[in-house]
């Protein structure tokens, strides 16, 4: 960040902004229940998200399980689809997107200076929405027919041949998508309105800049995804046929709408990573972000391409050649923006007093395996090469590397980041690299092999294979056991720290600048910047 | 209970609400747009 901080502010012990804080957090359920403080409900989107992450870890394992010898051992058929199903919708709209929407609570007002987001009871609202839309997704194994084992991609028409569990699935994305809605509403008022004064858009945190192109994004593109859905529940129940090839409708009018969602959708959830990453590596540089401008131009770029690339999902459908020369070149562009930001990271760090503290640690895990994702993207987008790797593990692992490396990396990176903020407590240092570094042989474990797999033509989404594929898929499913295992670690090393952590210190991270570092105390009071800070 | 987040007195609010509406119309127009289009333009 840019920003130059008013040094008349206080910058240590009890701050005279925060003299409502005497109201101090309420205790008991009806705290979480009522609440309408931003840092509460970060709280609680940052606990959903892992529990939801935990679920949805059970079900990957329960697939690599079934995956570890060829023929049919665990699950059948159809329910190994339902794990694959679920899995996917869990950790996108469970897992991932709600704890970047955590941090986004935690720390845009924050970084700006507001005294919290603009619409604080619809910022209860927005994550009180999120419990029931799990509950409702679990329900569909409860039903007649069970959960739908779809895909996460709900692709028609196998969603009209589905049991009453796809329309509670329907619903809980209805839901899911009305909290991100609301939140980005949130989101983008807090930060256009709530500024404190001198904070000008060009010197905001890259973090809150990231945000504000993801809530536009979101704002643009679920309202698309539910409008896909809700067609889907009217050829279902209510006789339409958007989808339905015998009433005249066309199955792959779904695929172009969802993806139209879904591709921007995974800029969604890359880059509020990209934001947290461009917080860390400075921090751990000891350096301003290399090219600040550039990188908020970058990422506007990445943002507005994200909508017109959405068929390079689809090559296979049957479009005219000119279309999918169009989308290759379109998909192609965005390595340039995408490099613009890794080069920034990288010259962030050249010449810097580097020091490789666990959240340092896991952003350059990020910078190394999300960069290796986006290259593998680059591969698929060539339509060639897309056509031969369409639905085999190989896709698989691309997005795996920029879900996982590229999301949970980062997420990782801002919870061993700030949480000595938000608690006032300091983590396990030893134990945070130990977390790490299982995670990062782990996650190779799983997911290198599965190129070599896709290579190969082992077909994604199937609970069998043939037997030349035993060997890498045995090395992958240990990794996924292994992977899962680690997690258990980073909760303990949470509850260990909230527990019985050493205090932590007011500017915990040398090189961290923001405003919730140089302008606030630790732990942080319930109530911050009532009275707006000065950035000069 | 704590009293509602400080931002409830904010003299910023006017304006906040006002933007909230303009954002949650651009949502309902990308819903009901897509939907329109899908609808009659197939």
């Amino acid at each position: 960040m840019s920003a130059v901080i008013d040094n008349h502010a206080p910058a240590h012990g009890h701050d005279s902004h925060d003299h409502g804080d005497h109201h101090g957090a309420p205790h008991g359920l009806m705290r979480w229940v009522t609440t309408t403080n931003h840092k509460d409900i970060g709280t609680m989107y940052l606990w959903f998200s892992f529990i939801m992450f935990l679920v949805g870890g059970v079900m990957a394992l329960t697939i690599r399980a079934e995956l570890f010898e060829p023929g049919l051992q665990i699950v059948s058929p159809e329910f190994f689809n339902t794990m694959t199903t679920y899995h996917g919708l869990i950790m996108v709209f469970g897992a991932i997107m709600p704890a970047f929407v955590g941090f986004a609570n935690w720390l845009i007002p924050l970084m700006i200076g507001a005294p919290d987001m603009a619409f604080p009871r619809m910022n209860n609202w927005s994550f009180w929405l999120l419990p029931p839309a799990g509950i409702l997704l679990m329900s569909s194994f409860l039903l007649p027919g069970g959960a739908a084992g779809v895909g996460w991609t709900m692709y028609a028409p196998l969603t009209s041949q589905m049991g009453p569990g796809m329309d509670t699935t329907i619903f809980a994305v209805h839901l899911l998508g009305m909290s991100s809605i609301m939140g980005s509403i949130n989101i983008i008022t807090t930060i256009l309105n709530m500024r404190a004064p001198g904070m000008t858009m060009m010197k905001m945190p890259m973090f809150v800049w990231t945000w504000l192109i993801t809530a536009y994004l979101l704002i643009a593109v679920m309202p698309v995804l539910a409008g896909a859905v809700t067609m889907t529940l009217t050829d279902r129940h209510f006789g339409t046929s958007f989808f339905n090839a015998a009433g005249g409708g066309d199955p792959v009018l779904y695929q172009h709408i969802f993806w139209f969602f879904g591709h921007p959708e995974v800029y969604i959830i890359a880059i509020p990573a990209f934001g947290v990453v461009s917080q860390v590596i400075p921090a751990f540089s000891r350096k301003p972000l290399f090219g600040y401008a550039s990188m908020v131009y970058a990422t506007s770029s990445i943002a507005i391409l994200s909508f017109i690339v959405w068929a390079h999902h689809m090559y296979t459908v049957g479009m005219p050649v000119a279309g999918q020369l169009y989308f290759m070149y379109a998909t192609m562009l965005i390595a340039v923006p995408t490099g613009v930001k890794v080069f920034n990271w990288v010259a962030t760090m050249w010449k810097g007093s580097l020091t490789f503290e666990t959240p340092m640690l896991f952003a350059l895990g990020f910078l190394f395996l999300f960069t290796l994702g986006g290259f593998t993207g680059l591969v698929l987008s060539l339509v060639p090469v897309d056509v031969q790797l369409q639905d085999t593990y190989y896709v698989v692992a691309h997005f795996h590397y920029v879900m996982v490396a590229g999301a949970l990396f980062s997420a990782f990176a801002g919870v061993y980041f700030w949480f000595p903020k938000w608690t006032g407590k300091m983590y396990d240092e030893k134990l945070g690299k130990i977390h790490f570094w299982l995670t990062l042989v782990f996650f190779n474990m799983i997911f290198f092999v599965q190129h070599f797999l896709g290579l190969a033509g082992m077909p994604r989404r199937i609970p069998d294979y043939n037997p030349q594929f035993t060997e890498f898929n045995q090395i992958s499913t240990i990794g996924a056991f292994g992977f899962g295992l680690s997690q258990l670690l980073f909760l303990y090393i949470l509850l260990k720290a909230i527990k019985s952590g050493k205090p932590a210190e007011q500017k915990q991270w040398d090189g961290a600048d923001t405003l919730e570092w140089t302008h606030l105390p630790t732990p942080m009071p319930y109530h911050t910047f009532e009275n707006p800070p000065t950035v000069k | 209970m704590d009293k509602l987040a400080p931002v409830m007195d904010d003299p910023r609010r006017k304006d906040n609400i006002r933007t909230g509406i303009i954002l949650a119309l651009l949502a309902a127009a990308s819903f009901f747009g897509f939907f329109a289009k899908v609808y009659f333009f197939r």
